[in-house]
């Protein structure tokens, strides 16, 4: 229980993915402008990220590390998301039309994304994730991390809108110092998963 | 040698084992797709700009091939975009029209007069909010340009107190139709096409004393039209696109030169 309350809270707050660990930049600037869409690429994030971690965790843990070819994990693990991802996305094409349309267009973004090869990457040097559930707990995580940061800078964009930026600074420029800011602020989470269960 | 083998069948192994499944994924669960759709979809420019108003260029292809719209709205495709698309819904390229704003109001300095002197911002936003603004027809255009402010492309231009728009620069992105606050801006077919530019929702004596180039609601524009493509909304004319085919009559019967034929 403990190691399931330390992997969420380092999972969404002190090693949050994009803010701590500068993963998956592109869609958080990208996707960042209008609450919904925010919503609907972090979900996206966080189905793949799962669905990912389903699949390379035991490949690594069961056939390469076995076999010592764990160094062929990079290459091994972006083949399975890219095919597991298109899959997913034919698979939602012709079952649930709605869910695909909702959030259809997010899927071949995040195909190489490198949040979600970071996810799958990084489970295996997390001392807290040792067995295969702890790993999708990780997983998941990651994506509600993802999420929390997404929609906490789609309402500091909103706000930006309504500022008087000097000149120079409109457009990426103010976004990228905002983004900075923002993730200097979680860094008061730091320590917080170690400190508290002794 | 075993030890380059081994990792090259794994790789390899793995990346033909997804492209079967992606393969077969992709046969059997293909969904089937309006060839005319997939078509309209082609000829689209694939910039998913809205300007059309549907979601994306796919939302238009859609609405298009369902036959729900026959509007040229495509705003970046231009000329080109619209013979491809005419030849493909298989319509006469004159009848499925290009669309651009129209500012239903003629009240210029001439026809109009002032009923206050109004001293403040010089935005049609504001200027709106005290009294429905300083002329004398409360839903006529106010003339500040706050129209002008949003078009990217100059193709609406504030003329002696009036906005009028250039059909020509005009690529129907309906900015100004958000930007206006009396809401008296619409998209309407720009070839052969009777537009009617009033808003006043007032009648008779009344309109005339606000505006000279003001609907009195005398429905003579209805009862002329041959297409009976002219309704009352009130005491307002109101032209349906769909049936309009700019003959003309309509200028020609009403008293007040409401309507314009483009």
């Amino acid at each position: 229980m403990q190691m399931v309350i330390t992997i969420l809270i380092s999972g969404i707050l002190t090693d949050n993915f994009v803010l701590a660990k500068f993963l998956g930049i592109c869609p958080f600037l990208g996707v960042s402008k209008k609450l919904d869409t925010a919503v609907g690429m972090s979900v996206a994030v966080t189905f793949v990220m799962v669905l990912a971690t389903l699949v390379t965790y035991p490949l690594y843990k069961y056939v390469l590390l076995p076999k010592s070819l764990d160094y062929l994990q990079t290459i091994l693990f972006i083949l399975v998301i890219a095919g597991l991802v298109q899959l997913v996305e034919v698979v939602l094409k012709r079952f649930i039309p709605p869910l695909h349309r909702a959030l259809g267009i997010y899927l071949p973004l995040i195909t190489t994304n490198c949040a979600v090869l970071g996810v799958t990457l990084l489970h295996f040097t997390n001392a807290n994730v040792s067995t295969f559930p702890l790993a999708l707990l990780n997983a998941l995580a990651g994506g509600l991390g993802f999420l929390l940061a997404m929609v906490i800078f789609a309402g500091v964009r909103g706000r930006l809108e309504t500022c008087d930026i000097p000149k120079a600074l409109q457009g990426l420029p103010i976004t990228l110092i905002a983004a900075a800011l923002t993730s200097l602020s979680f860094l008061g989470f730091a320590g917080l998963a170690d400190g508290l269960f002794g | 040698m075993i030890s380059i083998l081994i990792p090259v069948c794994i790789v390899s192994g793995v990346g033909a084992v997804f492209g079967v499944i992606l393969s077969v994924a992709a046969v059997l669960l293909e969904v089937p797709v309006d060839k005319k759709q997939e078509a309209i979809r082609e000829a689209l420019p694939g910039a998913n700009c809205g300007a059309c108003g549907y979601p994306g260029c796919d939302g238009y292809a859609e609405a298009l091939a369902q036959g729900s719209v026959t509007a040229m709205l495509c705003a970046p495709g231009g000329q080109a975009v619209r013979t491809k698309l005419a030849e493909i819904l298989d319509l006469d390229v004159g009848s499925f029209k290009q669309v651009s704003a129209f500012v239903q109001c003629a009240g210029s300095y001439y026809n109009t007069s002032n009923k206050m002197r109004y001293v403040g911002e010089s935005s049609c936003a504001y200027a709106n909010q005290i009294f429905a603004g300083p002329w004398s027809c409360p839903y006529g255009c106010l003339g500040y340009g706050d129209c002008m402010a949003v078009c990217e492309y100059d193709a609406i231009q504030v003329m002696d107190g009036v906005a009028v728009v250039d059909a020509e620069k005009c690529v129907a992105c309906a900015k100004c139709v958000a930007a206006c606050p009396k809401s008296i801006i619409a998209i309407a077919p720009t070839d052969h096409t009777a537009r009617m530019a009033c808003s006043s929702k007032d009648r008779g004596a009344q309109v005339k004393q606000l505006c000279t180039a003001g609907c009195i609601g005398c429905t003579k524009c209805v009862k002329s039209c041959p297409e009976g493509a002219i309704h009352m909304v009130g005491a307002l004319a109101r032209v349906d696109y769909e049936k309009c085919t700019g003959c003309g009559t309509c200028t020609q019967s009403c008293p007040q030169n409401c309507f314009e034929i483009s």
